[in-house]
């Protein structure tokens, strides 16, 4: 099959499996430039697998996936392709720890830029002008450590964010922020999209992912695809999302009435009937 | 068993970096092609293990709680060059960040507890629970490894710090560095390790291993591939490092000084009259004028116009690297 | 969805059975002690490093080089005058460094209290023959005995206390990044590695070891501590696994390929000069000490 002229990232029939039970089964998907997707699922689901096999961090069992067309395969990621490929995908890891492996966030920042070879003087550049952005810069000689969760997430974003990647693949991006962050890290990822960028999001915040994104895939319990179109169809199809076990039925006491209705993390109480 | 600074001669300091410099590079080329250079990250998770582990207190039988060395559990457990590489890590960060263990004796403490440990623990564990040992036999062997290869390891500080009176003493007889000698060393190491240490590392070890085979078996390394370069790198070193300390003569204390001096390429070619080390430092033609000068005076200047000279060297390299 | 149905018991109100008496599981006490200071130890420390005194102003491979040169010299010596000064050295750099003598010689205190009881037979004739300067309820202490002993403890307390002094004024990063200039970068790369996620496991070990300790009531016998213990690093070796994986896969989602490329290292300045020579002059005095 020829992939799609607009196409950056694509999975065709991907399966992986970690173990004897499988993580990830037949799936495919493709995304175009400068699209918005938010990949749903309940935990365990697959969205962390999908994500790191579009990121060509590990290889599906079967299947093939594809950078602007090419296939992402153990041996085509070398030489040139791999650098386009590092260069133009930024991962951002949901723990925060994982992903803040250098001495101080300086370093942090500017560890992508230097792995890529734009030099000390470009690297020294692009972390000052992320720590101004972040209005962090007191933070620029302290260990990732010793920081807040809030603080580390936000070096995080940034360190993902020094290469200037054309697509960001965002695993739980608002995982552990506090509302205030939350709503931070909604405007800065809006304004990302506004300037072309392409942005994949794995995530059971549903809120998340319908004001940001105009398309939801949601992976069910078999880690296959249950649907993939429109993120206003989607989020409305309650029994879809409670089969993918994304919203759950709830018990509620309104005064002395007990009833039941189903509820994403994030929706709002106005649902009730 | 993590020995301090001080209580090695830096001649003996001197062999252990030698011997275990080849054994590191090769242990961490070894791991680089095994574990793949991506995942180098093991390595420090596995010495941020063994450094944890080291923390845990481990209940006895009987009341009494101790420390673990943790050599032979993360040999068992990551396999024997990367528990080398693993433990040496874990090793530094305790000498340069937390002062356990002195910074000239760390590559004795590398090789008593990383080398000697890893690669006697690991080899024992796998000698006794070849084939499919069931979990009796596997929580066996890998007391009994870890027994052994704590009791080594203690053995081999023993020696050490039992040779330093032999090695080095001051022109009066008196030792410069550990005071006691073998007759003395070996027991008081001995002892202890024998009836309270070595239980300590072996009912840690076994638990642990036992438990982690149970948990999930995929974590233990899979013993796949030869030990053959492992007992020949052992027996290598086992026939090296007497041989290193015997062949570098006797004065001990001496040969740290003339090979510095060497290393640092700073004794003039050509200069005879060597016999007076210090003499050595001061160019000929500049003697006559200090000769009046009390000998503390001239040990200062020579001293003070070597670092002039090496600040100036350092200078000059650090302009011409910067181009 | 399936209703939660509570079980009787539990909808009532606990009471603590009167022949219950509280007891404490005094190894995990033990061990909690152990990694709070370690954990303490890293913050402290980072504020020592964060001074503006004047060793925590000298460029990392210029201040490392300068330490080393002065513990070896500190090895080589015979003197114990040397040593002696080596160790004020020591304290005196420690006022310069706004750190004070206190907490360096806290850090050098383990090292010294152990040598000292490690050192205590020297002294007797039995094992350092010589001239009888007091009688300890029969057994002699010897001249030769005291003199072997004290030269022994300076020596190790010189040392210890430079090498603590180093890690006290020398902020994490820096030192790891000095030492990348002096060994190949795969260990300082490595090492810093350890030295990052072995907090992220300390802080893991903690929280299991006060879960522990919270659901310990009338103390904990020996067998399940063992198995909690067996547990506690099993969970350990699990987690570290799966952390060194992610932490592999998040360096090469950012472009690491095997080589880490280093920021530019700044320039030498005079007072790395001075302090190299300073140094220097001490390692060249101790080949005559």
């Amino acid at each position: 099959m020829s992939r799609v002229a607009e196409e950056v990232l694509g999975a065709e029939g991907v399966s992986f499996s970690y173990g004897p039970a499988p993580a990830l089964s037949n799936v495919s998907l493709s995304v175009a430039k400068g699209e918005c997707l938010a990949i749903l699922g309940a935990n365990g689901s697959g969205k962390s697998t999908l994500l790191k096999l579009l990121d060509g961090l590990i290889f599906p069992s079967a299947g093939c996936v594809f950078f602007e067309g090419r296939p992402i395969t153990e041996e085509a990621l070398k030489g040139e392709f791999l650098v386009r490929l590092r260069s133009g995908l930024g991962f951002l890891f949901p723990e925060p720890d994982v992903q803040l492996f250098c001495p101080t966030v300086f370093d942090e920042l500017a560890f992508g830029p230097l792995q890529l070879g734009l030099g000390a003087e470009e690297a020294a550049k692009r972390a000052g002008d992320l720590l101004r952005m972040l209005g962090i810069e007191a933070l620029r000689d302290r260990p990732p450590y010793s920081l807040s969760g809030g603080e580390k997430k936000k070096v995080a974003i940034a360190s993902v964010l020094a290469i200037n990647p054309g697509v960001l693949l965002l695993d739980e991006p608002t995982n552990g922020l506090d509302p205030r962050s939350q709503v931070w890290l909604y405007e800065l990822l809006l304004s990302l999209r506004g300037h072309g960028k392409t942005v994949i999001i794995a995530t059971h915040d549903l809120s998340l992912a319908g004001d940001l994104s105009e398309r939801v895939l949601v992976l069910d319990e078999s880690h296959a695809v249950a649907a993939d179109g429109p993120a206003g169809e989607i989020l409305k199809d309650k029994g879809l999302l409670l089969k993918a076990n994304i919203i759950h039925e709830h018990e509620h006491r309104h005064g002395d009435v007990v009833h039941r209705h189903s509820h994403g993390p994030f929706s709002t109480h106005d649902e009730h009937d | 068993m993590h020995i301090p600074d001080g209580y090695l001669s830096p001649a003996t300091c001197g062999v252990f970096y030698a011997a275990m410099a080849p054994v590191w590079y090769f242990a961490s080329k070894r791991a680089e092609k095994v574990l793949k250079l991506r995942e180098m990250p093991l390595l420090a998770l596995g010495a941020a293990f063994v450094f944890v582990i080291m923390m845990f207190n481990i209940p006895l039988p009987g009341g009494s709680s101790g420390h673990m060395a943790g050599g032979a559990v993360v040999a068992i457990a990551l396999g024997p060059w990367a528990g080398i590489i693993a433990m040496s890590l874990a090793l530094a960060l305790q000498a340069f960040l937390f002062g356990d263990g002195g910074i000239m004796t760390l590559a004795a403490n590398c090789f008593n507890m990383a080398v000697i440990m890893s690669l006697s623990g690991y080899g024992i564990y796998r000698a006794l629970a070849f084939g499919e040992p069931g979990a009796g036999r596997r929580f066996f062997a890998a007391a009994v490894a870890a027994y052994v290869a704590v009791n080594l390891a203690a053995l081999a500080v023993a020696v050490e710090l039992g040779m330093q009176p032999l090695l080095a003493a001051g022109a009066d007889g008196r030792p410069l560095y550990a005071p006691y000698p073998l007759s003395i060393a070996v027991p008081a190491m001995m002892i202890p390790h024998l009836f309270f240490f070595g239980p300590v590392e072996a009912v840690g070890t076994a638990l642990v291993v036992s438990y982690v085979h149970w948990m999930d078996r995929g974590l233990l390394h899979k013993g796949k591939g030869s030990l053959k370069p492992l007992w020949i790198a052992l027996s290598v070193l086992a026939v090296l490092t007497p041989a290193g300390l015997i062949a570098s003569g006797t004065p001990w204390g001496e040969w740290g000084k003339d090979e510095l001096m060497e290393l640092i390429g700073y004794v003039p070619a050509g200069m005879e009259k060597y016999g007076e080390t210090w003499k050595g430092f001061v160019p000929d033609y500049s003697l006559p004028r200090m000769s009046g000068l009390p000998e503390p005076v001239i040990y200062m200047l020579s001293a003070l116009l070597g670092s002039a000279l090496l600040v100036a060297a350092v200078y000059a390299w650090g302009r011409l690297w910067r181009r | 969805m399936a209703e939660v149905i509570l079980p009787e018991w539990l909808k009532g109100r606990e009471e603590a059975p009167a022949s219950l008496r509280a007891g404490s599981a005094g190894f995990i006490e033990r061990s909690l002690v152990n990694f709070a200071s370690t954990m303490k130890r890293l913050y402290v420390d980072g504020d020592y490093s964060s001074k503006k005194g004047a060793l925590q102003a000298i460029e990392p491979r210029a201040k490392l080089a300068g330490f080393f040169f002065i513990i070896i010299a500190a090895s080589l010596a015979h003197s114990a005058v040397f040593l002696g000064g080596v160790l004020v050295l020591a304290f005196a750099l420690s006022f310069v460094s706004r750190i004070g003598p206190g907490p360096l010689a806290k850090r050098t205190f383990p090292a010294f209290v152990f040598t000292s009881v490690i050192v205590i037979p020297v002294i007797f004739g039995a094992v350092t023959p010589g001239r009888e300067v007091l009688d300890v309820f029969g057994a002699s202490v010897t001249g030769e005995g005291l003199r072997s002993a004290g030269f022994f403890l300076v020596r190790v307390a010189a040392m210890v206390s430079t090498a603590m002094l180093l890690s006290l004024t020398t902020r994490e990063a820096d030192f790891f990044r000095g030492l990348g200039r002096f060994v190949p970068s795969f260990f300082a790369t490595a090492l810093f590695l350890t030295f990052r996620y072995a907090f992220v496991l300390i802080k893991t070990a903690e929280d299991s070891a006060l879960a522990m300790k919270a659901r310990t009531i009338a103390g904990a016998r020996a067998v399940e501590s063992r198995t909690w213990f067996a547990g506690r690093a099993a969970l350990l070796l699990k987690k570290a696994y799966g952390v060194a994986e992610e932490v592999g896969m998040a360096m090469v989602s950012r472009g690491f390929d095997g080589k880490l490329k280093g920021a530019a290292a700044r320039a030498l300045r005079g007072r790395d000069y001075i302090w190299l020579g300073f140094a220097s002059f001490v390692l060249f005095l101790s080949f005559g000490a």
